[in-house]
């Protein structure tokens, strides 16, 4: 959990939000987030690299906020690549889909706050 | 409280007109830029989804504004949601009518911040991050913000860059074309140093800068020092004006026909001022008198000021002088509606003819009316009442007749007379006070009562343009 969040930047960013807003993002955060896993999954057969990269760009800033580093890092390479129309990270997105699991999962069962 | 508006607004010009005045008039209130388009639009709703119009009542005192709307019986119910703390609503009875109490303060007026984003998580973000501060609009998209910028003029956008249908990039463009929206105050926050860069090559007249992920106190700073900068640069621009213009706009007192005395007090708010005077002796020797209040004390208040002389004395010098304190009203009324240059203003006015004997006409037009003050320190408000200006064609004002008996004082005021001490006194504490000292200088002669009223106002802090008129008629 400890390599997939950065819990320093998340208790810092939690800090700032009442509880029922920081719980309504929460929610928001991994609601939305699994749906653009979704949607990554079924663009990667479609070959369709510009809406993978549009999906990257939220997902990276989304990722950032809630201290998602690795993620966030991840999504804004290959946000960068697909909008050169990098072909070749269609062969690396289910090892980015892997993580994104595994990184709301691990989000999931942080505490709310410190 | 004094009326502003009672009317049956039954065609689209009328409606028209009133709801160019009520986003002045609440504007000019500092209500909150939100609820001030939420209620318009319940007028609009009202207005157009019937034969026969709506009923559109508003009063004010001081500060407050009392809006209420008569729906027909047989409309369907209306409901409105109002989310802000401030905006106080209530449902009289039925949802037939709805009285709004709206509580303007331009001591605590709010920033109104314009959130432009395509991503939900980030506009709830925002919005949490701003809201006890500012009042916040969301949009989700460029094309949704065009239109919503437009209508409610925030004092600052904050943009996305990386949006659909419309780019943070097409939207400040879209903005600058506009004279309306081209200085409103504009700053990116976007998830890619690229736009950054980009963004501080293109010398796109944008203020600043934001990356995501944002940080509460980054974003609040940054809101703060952009809006701090627009305020100093607006500050400087008025100064000037005020050096070069305004100054020589301030009331002066009047000069009267023999038999009457005259004796003003008159304060500004800020330099120059929202509040003018204007006096012209009539064909038949008499003396009219007319004084306006332009809500707010900016530059366009200054500006307008001029406008209403302009055209008073273009009246009396190159056209049909009024002969009555209504005709003069009727005929700025009919200015007002008829010029597009009044379209953005809002007056208040009372207008006076003095004759002889002591007898006074006076008529209203959304101004506070005029009180008698007796030797004995009673104080008797004149009934006469009129819609503003500049709302409903062919208005006819009525006119009221007061005969003033020996060491009786006619007062003819700004509500700045009253509203203006509240920046040290609640509304009612200010009126007692203001009395208390009107009272106990009732047997003065006018410069002396006046001088009193002076004298209580000199330390004040005042919230707004104060302008006292004290006429007496010779024993």
């Amino acid at each position: 959990m400890s390599q997939l969040i950065n819990q320093q930047h998340y208790f810092e960013f939690a800090g700032e939000l009442d509880a029922e807003t920081l719980t309504m993002l929460r929610d928001l955060f991994l609601q939305e987030n699994g749906e653009y896993c979704d949607r990554i999954a079924d663009l990667t057969k479609l070959g369709a690299l510009k809406e993978i990269g549009a999906i990257m760009h939220s997902l990276k800033s989304s990722a950032a906020t809630f201290g998602c580093s690795t993620l966030a890092e991840r999504s804004a390479d290959l946000e960068m690549r697909a909008k050169a129309d990098d072909e070749s990270i269609l062969g690396e997105m289910d090892d980015f889909l892997q993580l994104a699991r595994a990184t709301f999962d691990a989000f999931a069962n942080l505490p709310a706050a410190a | 409280m004094h009326l502003l508006l009672d009317q049956h607004l039954d065609n689209e010009s009328a409606w028209r007109a009133c709801e160019r005045r009520l986003k002045t008039l609440f504007a000019t209130c500092g209500v909150a830029t939100t609820d001030a388009s939420q209620v318009r639009n319940i007028v609009s709703v009202a207005q157009s989804k019937r034969e026969g119009g709506c009923h559109v009542h508003i009063e004010r005192l001081a500060r407050d504004l009392k809006v209420v709307i008569n729906v027909r019986a047989d409309e369907e119910p209306l409901i409105w949601h109002f989310d802000n703390p401030d905006f106080v609503s209530t449902i009289e009875g039925n949802t037939e009518t709805v009285s709004v109490i709206l509580r303007g303060d331009s001591k605590s007026k709010r920033h109104h911040i314009a959130v432009v984003d395509d991503d939900r998580l980030y506009r709830v973000l925002i919005e949490n991050y701003l809201s006890a501060e500012f009042d916040v609009s969301l949009f989700e998209n460029g094309r949704e913000a065009l239109e919503g910028i437009a209508d409610t003029e925030p004092d600052l956008v904050l943009c996305d860059i990386e949006m659909p249908l419309m780019n943070g990039w097409e939207l400040r463009h879209a903005l600058l074309s506009k004279k309306s929206t081209a200085a409103i105050p504009f700053v990116f926050l976007t998830g890619n140093d690229d736009d950054v860069q980009q963004a501080q090559a293109s010398g796109s007249a944008v203020d600043d800068f934001l990356s995501k992920p944002i940080q509460k106190v980054a974003l609040t700073n940054c809101i703060n020092r952009v809006l701090t900068r627009v305020e100093h640069l607006k500050q400087q621009l008025s100064d000037r004006l005020d050096e070069r213009i305004t100054r020589r706009l301030a009331p002066e007192t009047p000069s009267v026909r023999a038999d009457y005395s005259a004796a003003l007090f008159s304060r500004c708010h800020s330099a120059g001022g929202g509040d003018f005077l204007f006096a012209r002796e009539t064909e038949d020797g008499q003396t009219l008198i007319v004084l306006g209040d332009v809500m707010g004390h900016d530059e366009a208040a200054h500006f307008f000021c001029y406008a209403h002389m302009g055209f008073l004395y273009g009246l009396f010098h190159a056209g049909t002088p009024p002969e009555s304190p209504a005709q003069c009203l009727e005929l700025l009324n009919t200015a007002m509606l008829n010029h597009n240059l009044y379209s953005e203003s809002m007056v208040t006015l009372t207008a006076a003819l003095l004759g002889p004997d002591g007898k006074v006409a006076v008529a209203c037009a959304g101004h506070p009316p005029p009180i008698v003050l007796k030797p004995n320190g009673e104080l008797h408000e004149l009934e006469v009442s009129g819609c503003i200006p500049g709302v409903i064609e062919h208005t006819e004002y009525i006119e009221t007749e007061v005969t003033l008996d020996s060491r009786e004082r006619l007062l003819l005021y700004s509500d700045g007379l009253f509203d203006a001490l509240q920046n040290d006194l609640s509304i009612q504490e200010a009126l007692t006070e203001v009395q208390k000292v009107l009272q106990g200088n009732a047997e003065s002669e006018v410069g002396k009562l006046v001088e009193a009223v002076e004298a209580r106002f000199t330390s004040a802090d005042l919230g707004d343009d104060v302008t006292l008129l004290a006429l007496e008629a010779a024993a």
